[in-house]
């Protein structure tokens, strides 16, 4: 998973620049996410839905099934949190943000006013052509990475997440998504970083423990994709 | 469920490939203890961490 921010001023043409990149990105065969990032009070439900009262009547959390699933949470999640769920639901290739210009994650900036040691280039969203887009959209693919605690790169160097970030936004590393973590940890909500060494550790052990267990049963031929979640609870 | 299970609550909640996998006391205790094993190790205060209470992981597996 990686992820890109188009970030800017307001009225600078962030929406259809994120529009845009979402669709190349679709174009390529990738699987999207997206966040919206608002300072606004958000609300996609509205006044006289079922789950709306649901809402309204007290409930913190509150999902709505039926062609498309929705989660309607009553809290505000941080990024990191965020970026960590959807990685556990879906996975999916990319994840691109609109907003959130103070985080340390890949970023497209639509003014030069927000430029920083992350942003990987500068554009005009007005004027940009069609061809701009598909260049624009190549060096995400080269520079956009995965949820800060859970990059490292063997001998280059670097030990702090944030730098590595930095350094695969400027082009100084070569990001590369399959040599990224196998295991993305988190303990009470926060993600906890992992070397390579640890990753691998934690991966084998689990598999390990595992093995015994009669998956075929519940029609599970492999372990591709595993999600654990454990209660700690103290006696 | 039979009823020496009764007073069982799982403690480990585990999907693969998006399949829930039911786990018994014996499993579910020796996936929670090992793995709880394994990350004290790791040095979760850095990170404001400083009692391991709510546990997720995700292994890609590929």
């Amino acid at each position: 998973m990686r992820i890109i921010s188009i970030v800017g001023l307001k009225n600078t043409g962030k929406t259809s620049l994120t529009s845009k990149i979402i669709k190349e990105l679709t174009n390529r065969g990738f699987k999207v996410a997206s966040i919206k990032h608002s300072h606004h009070q958000m609300e996609m439900d509205h006044e006289g839905t079922d789950t709306y009262k649901q809402m309204e009547s007290g409930s913190d959390f509150v999902v709505g099934i039926g062609g498309r699933t929705y989660f309607n949470i009553n809290e505000r999640l941080d990024l990191e949190r965020i970026l960590f769920l959807i990685k556990l639901i879906e996975n999916p290739d990319f994840v691109v943000i609109e907003g959130f210009k103070a985080y340390p994650y890949a970023k497209i900036a639509t003014c030069e006013e927000v430029k920083d040691d992350y942003t990987i280039k500068v554009v005009n969203s007005f004027e940009i052509t069609d061809e701009e887009v598909l260049e624009l959209v190549d060096l995400i693919e080269e520079r956009a990475y995965d949820i800060l605690e859970t990059l490292f790169v063997s001998e280059c160097g670097f030990n702090d997440a944030s730098i590595i970030g930095q350094a695969f936004a400027q082009g100084k590393l070569d990001y590369n998504p399959e040599t990224q973590a196998e295991v993305n940890l988190a303990i009470d909500g926060v993600n906890i970083g992992l070397n390579r060494f640890v990753s691998d550790y934690i991966k084998q052990t689990i598999l390990g423990i595992l093995t015994p267990l009669k998956i075929r049963e519940y029609g599970v031929e492999d372990f591709d994709d595993i999600d654990i979640t454990i209660k700690n609870k103290k006696e | 469920m039979s009823d020496c299970d009764k007073d069982f609550e799982n403690n480990v909640c585990l999907t693969i490939n998006g399949n829930d996998i039911e786990l018994n006391k014996f499993t579910d205790d020796i996936i929670k203890e090992t793995i709880l094993g394994l990350l004290k190790a790791i040095k979760t205060s850095e990170y404001g961490v400083d009692e391991v209470k709510d546990v997720e992981i995700t292994i890609k597996n590929e």
